[in-house]
This record gives C-alpha cells, sequence and structure tokens, in this order.
C-alpha cells in the first residue's frame, strides 16, 4: 500500500496498462514551485520567475515537463479503495512494489 | 521523481529539476500513472502537508532578541529515535520537505544522519543555522541536506539590528564556508523597518561570498519578538508598500545567479503593486504560497505537538498521528476556514487565493484572533476608507 519507506520505484510503468505514456504538457502544470529552499519557519516562494519573459518561463516549464518524462517513479500516501478490491493500475503497482 | 495523488490530480517532486509540481489528472495520466481510489472517493479532507518544519532542539546559546520560539542554551533536545518516528510520520502522510530547525540544530551531533535517515524515508532534508560555530566537522554533517540556509541580516549594523548582537562575521564565514565545501546555502534575510533600505546590499554581499538563493523574510510578532518592540520593527506602510518594486530590481540584478524568494507572511504586502496585483494566475502557477498554515504546510516542536506554522500555538495533535489526524484536528479548522472565505477586504483581493488572507500570527498580536492582516496595504486602506461606528 506504501511504497516509498522501503525505497522502491514504481519504474515499470511504461508496461501493462500504462504503456506509451505521453510528454506531460506546461499547460497541465498547475502549479510549478521551484527549488528546495531551506527555511525553517515560513514557507518560501520562487519570485524571481514572475519577472522573467515568456521564453524563459517557457523553457522552464519544459525543462520540468521534461524531467518528469524521465525520472523513475515512487508513489507515496497510497490509499485502499474503499470497496477494498484491488482496482486499478495504481493501487496495484504500489502493492507490487 | 514521489507522486502524490490528489482528488485534481497528483504533486509531483522531481529530483533533477528541483521542482514541486502540481499536475492535473490529465498531467497524471500523461505519465502513465492513475490516481485510482484517490480519484475515485469524494474525499474533502485536507491534504496532508507539503512541507513540515521540524523542531529537531530548543537549545541555543545565540539568544537573538527576536527569537521567535524563545529558544535557550538550556533547551531540549529529543532523543535521535524520537525525531526518527518524527521522519516515518511525515514520510507515511506523503510530505515532500522537511525543514530541520529548532534552537540551532547544528548542535546536534547526529544532525547528520537525522538528514540521512530523512533521505531514506524520501524525505527532501533542508536545514536553517545562524552559523555560529560552525567548524570543519559540522559542515561535513551539513552534506546531507538538499540545501542550507544561513540567518544573515546583513553586515554589522543591520544584523545587530534584527537580533540583537552582531553575529554578521561568523554568518559571512559560514556562508563563504559551505559554498567552498560545495554544499547548496542560501541566506534568510528579515526585514526590519532599519534594515529594509540595506536590502540590496545585504544580498550582493551574501552573493559575493556564494550563497545561490535569498529568502526575504517578515519580522513576526512571536516568541521573544512578540512586545512592543515589534511596533518599531515592523516594515513602515511605504516599505511594505515597495516590496513588489524591490523583488523586481533584485531578480533583475541577480538573474541566473542567485534565486530570490520570499516568505508567506510578505505575500500580502504584493496587493499594493498594481502589476503584481493584475497577474494572480502566476503568481499561482509559480507556486507562490501566502498563508498556508494548517494546510499545505505544518511545523512541530521538539514535544512531538504539530502546529499549523512555526509561529503558532501547538495544537492536541502529535506529529506521530499527523496521516491520520491532520483532517480532523479542530484547531487547524479556523485557519482553513479563514482562508477559504476570508472578510472584505480580503475577500474581493485578486491575490486573496494565492495569499490566503496574510498572517495570523500578525492579526493575532492585533486583534487577538484570526482576522485580516492589519500591515496589509489593502487592509489598511480598507481600514482609513470605511466608516467609522458613531
Amino acid at each position: 500500500m506504501f511504497s516509498r519507506r522501503n525505497g522502491a520505484a514504481l519504474d515499470d510503468r511504461r508496461e501493462g496498462p500504462f504503456a506509451n505514456p505521453r510528454d506531460v504538457t506546461p499547460d497541465q502544470c498547475l502549479i510549478v514551485r521551484l527549488g528546495h529552499g531551506a527555511n525553517c519557519s515560513s514557507v518560501g516562494s520562487v519570485v524571481d520567475t514572475l519577472f522573467v519573459g515568456a521564453t524563459v518561463g517557457g523553457a522552464i516549464l519544459a525543462a520540468v515537463c521534461a524531467a518528469m518524462k524521465h525520472e523513475p517513479v515512487t508513489v507515496v500516501r497510497q490509499r485502499p479503495a474503499k470497496d477494498s478490491t484491488v482496482a486499478d493500475g495504481a493501487d496495484k503497482k504500489s502493492e507490487s512494489t | 521523481m514521489i507522486v502524490r495523488f490528489e482528488r485534481w490530480g497528483a504533486w509531483v517532486k522531481t529530483e533533477t529539476v528541483p521542482a514541486l509540481v502540481a499536475l492535473d489528472r490529465d498531467g497524471v495520466r500523461a505519465l502513465g500513472l492513475d490516481g485510482g481510489a484517490v480519484w475515485r472517493e469524494e474525499s474533502h479532507e485536507a491534504s496532508p502537508p507539503i512541507e513540515v518544519h521540524l523542531a529537531v532542539t530548543s537549545r541555543c546559546g545565540a539568544g537573538c532578541e527576536g527569537c521567535y520560539l524563545d529558544a535557550k542554551a538550556d533547551g531540549v533536545e529529543p532523543p535521535k529515535a524520537t525525531i526518527e518516528r518524527a521522519l516515518d510520520a511525515l514520510a507515511e502522510a506523503g510530505v515532500f520537505t522537511v525543514a530541520f530547525g529548532g534552537g540551532e540544530p547544528t548542535l546536534r551531533d547526529d544532525l547528520g544522519a537525522l538528514a540521512e535517515a530523512a533521505r531514506a524515508r524520501g524525505l527532501a532534508p533542508v536545514v536553517t543555522t545562524s552559523g555560529l560555530g560552525l567548524g570543519p566537522r559540522k559542515i561535513e554533517q551539513l552534506r546531507a541536506f538538499a540545501q542550507v540556509n544561513v540567518s544573515y541580516d546583513g553586515a554589522a549594523e543591520a544584523y545587530e539590528n534584527v537580533r540583537g548582537f552582531d553575529g554578521s562575521a561568523a554568518a559571512e564565514t559560514a556562508i563563504a564556508k559551505l559554498a567552498a565545501a560545495g554544499i547548496k546555502v542560501g541566506v534568510n534575510v528579515v526585514l526590519t523597518r532599519k534594515t529594509f533600505a540595506m536590502t540590496k546590499a545585504t544580498i550582493r554581499r551574501a552573493a559575493s561570498l556564494g550563497a545561490t538563493e535569498v529568502q526575504l523574510l517578515r519580522y513576526k510578532p512571536q516568541g521573544r519578538a512578540r512586545s512592543l518592540d515589534y511596533l518599531a520593527k515592523r516594515l513602515s506602510a511605504p516599505q511594505a508598500g515597495s516590496l513588489g518594486a524591490l523583488l523586481r530590481e533584485l531578480a533583475a540584478e541577480h538573474e541566473g545567479r542567485l534565486t530570490v524568494r520570499i516568505d508567506c507572511a510578505l505575500v500580502p504586502f504584493l496587493s499594493a503593486d498594481p502589476e503584481l496585483a493584475a497577474r494572480p494566475k502566476d503568481l499561482q502557477r509559480w507556486g507562490v504560497l501566502g498563508c498556508e498554515a494548517g494546510e499545505k504546510l505544518g511545523a512541530t516542536r521538539v514535544d512531538g505537538r504539530v502546529a499549523p506554522c512555526s509561529f503558532t500555538a501547538v495544537t492536541a495533535l502529535h506529529v506521530e498521528q499527523l496521516a491520520s489526524g491532520w483532517s480532523r484536528e479542530p484547531s487547524l479548522a479556523p485557519f482553513r476556514a479563514y482562508a477559504a472565505a476570508p472578510p472584505e477586504p480580503c475577500a474581493s483581493c485578486t491575490l486573496r487565493d494565492v495569499c490566503k488572507g496574510g498572517c495570523k500570527v500578525v492579526s493575532d498580536y492585533a486583534t487577538g484572533g484570526i482576522g485580516p492582516d492589519p500591515e496589509c496595504p489593502r487592509v489598511r486602506a480598507h481600514a482609513t476608507s470605511a466608516p467609522h461606528a458613531p
């Protein structure tokens, strides 16, 4: 049910029911928070991206989308379906890791 | 990358380009994933926080006069196993980033091991330090963190104005040593009425020492700073109103070399900037977060009790029950309710969905409860123009 803590990753997403993933497009990114930040008292947000031009902003979004396409996946905080039957891919995959 | 399904899609944390992305359902499907039960259920429970601030000690001998936690040299240091259980709980809840704080975290001899423990659980550990007493052994311990921020409010006079003593030389040395060691280092700069004019010089100095990120922080009335002195240290109305212009200048000056961040409590001040106030969608898109206390942000104290943020009172919830208790903890409800439906002048503000009603710590100091942030330029204008009761 929970896949991150033992270091396992869902890196088999290009097989089975989710074969042939497509590219994520920038318009599918509702929010993009860049970097880690390291403040221990209040939540910090990058603001210099508010002042970049469309070209630079687009390049940043493209880089993030490309990263999502290539990095192996680990799903966290999985919840079983309330009917408890093995459901669709996400649940099944997490159980297998 | 790490994926946490949400009703609307998923949070996705990427590593090769460090970022946290809210991806809609189509985007998640494009990755070859499906939200399964999370997408099918009609639950409207609050999701766990994406970031938690974890106090790993309340010890600190620096004695900063504005310390928001009133940390002392003889503070409490929880055992390593206690912190590890807290990390287990954060991981179970699906938290992405854990920010180690205190007290002074580097006073712990096991700090590096705790950072490794966080990484082993899939959490991104970051830490804030004063930089005081940061020798080679402690610097080596900090290598396990994704980023280290040094509290640096500027050169001598500015630093002393914020903290009551001049620790700037030690902070500057720490920044330089961390950068030389190849550790990603940023600086936290607290803005006060006397130091605001020095902000550009402070950041130039930090950048010259090797800092690659600056986070500007609003001075907040909590801990030792919850006094009348706060009224003299807080930003003036003109300073608050000019924050947007300052950020624009900083971004232009440091483009490509240093990242500029602001903390959640500074977001209300952006309402005074016509250009930014007209672009709420851009602020949302680039992940600018206002008051997320009790929503995307949580904090824990050294006793394990959870608070909406580092500055607010603790709740009855213990961090080890975070996954099951976050959505149901009654003390968190007022923060969420206010952010969801704030009164005027927040209700009609273009930045409402970003700002979430301003800093509740400041409103509590000024009015004794959760309400409009009294230092927000828009709230100030509203208070001035509103008819007064006879």
